[in-house]
């Protein structure tokens, strides 16, 4: 295979995996409201997901694939609104540990680094089809 | 002598039809092995490469619509099938011309 399809199919995992990533921030930020329904019940807990460099025998080079989509074990916060079905005996309800600060910024590094991949590919193609509009 | 670098440039052709050839399993192998096989069988090396790339992006399209396929590896697979297309086009476009030209010779 020619170095740069090969170039050109190791940008494409990038981004895939960049899309991925964003599939995930879009899942945290959609749910960052979901309360529990009961005292008893957890509210929706934010996910992250790894990436890892996973070597493709047909490309013959390290490409990223999702490693995981782990979730963030971090604390959950509190609301106090007593006259929400899932707040316990204080009045506090228990709220996802999403923050949409961090998961828009998080959103941004997805679509910059796709951005990088896309003109990856772009280049590569150019060069290509530049070299083979020499025999014309 | 002039039919020597034009045997050199058919070889050169038929080298680069192997490449194009490699990765994909062509009818006619070993047609373009030898050097200053003929014509037909570089096209037709060639020609086969291409149309097993589209079918490849044929393929990945059909899987596209139905769901089943990333964007990314459609655009990639597509972008693949044509490139291939125009280097084959490219290279028949010169061995045709290339070939004209002994035809218009006289010795």
């Amino acid at each position: 295979m020619d170095e740069l399809n090969k170039t050109a199919l190791i940008a494409v995992s990038g981004m895939k995996a960049q899309s991925e990533r964003l599939r995930v921030v879009s899942e945290n930020l959609a749910n960052a409201d979901s309360l529990p329904t009961s005292p008893s019940e957890q509210p929706y807990r934010r996910k992250v997901l790894t990436f890892r460099n996973v070597l493709d025998k047909q490309v013959g080079a390290d490409v990223v694939k999702i490693a995981k989509v782990d979730v963030d074990r971090s604390q959950f916060q509190k609301k106090y609104d007593p006259k929400h079905p899932a707040a316990d005996s204080d009045g506090y309800v228990m709220t996802p540990n999403v923050n949409p600060l961090i998961e828009l910024m998080d959103m941004r590094e997805a679509q910059r680094s796709y951005e990088a991949n896309l003109n990856v590919v772009n280049v590569s193609k150019t060069m290509l089809s530049r070299t083979v509009d020499m025999l014309r | 002598m002039a039919i020597n670098s034009i045997a050199d440039a058919i070889s050169a052709y038929s080298n680069a039809a192997k490449s194009l050839g490699s990765g994909t399993k062509t009818e006619g192998s070993g047609a373009g092995g030898d050097i200053g096989s003929d014509f037909a069988s570089l096209l037709k090396n060639g020609a086969q490469s291409a149309i097993d790339t589209g079918k490849k992006s044929e393929e990945m399209s059909k899987q596209a619509i139905t769901g089943k396929a990333d964007i990314p590896d459609v655009v990639a697979a597509v972008s693949n099938a044509e490139l291939t297309l125009q280097t084959v086009v490219a290279v028949r476009d010169k061995v045709v011309s290339a070939y004209n030209d002994i035809l218009k010779m006289s010795f």
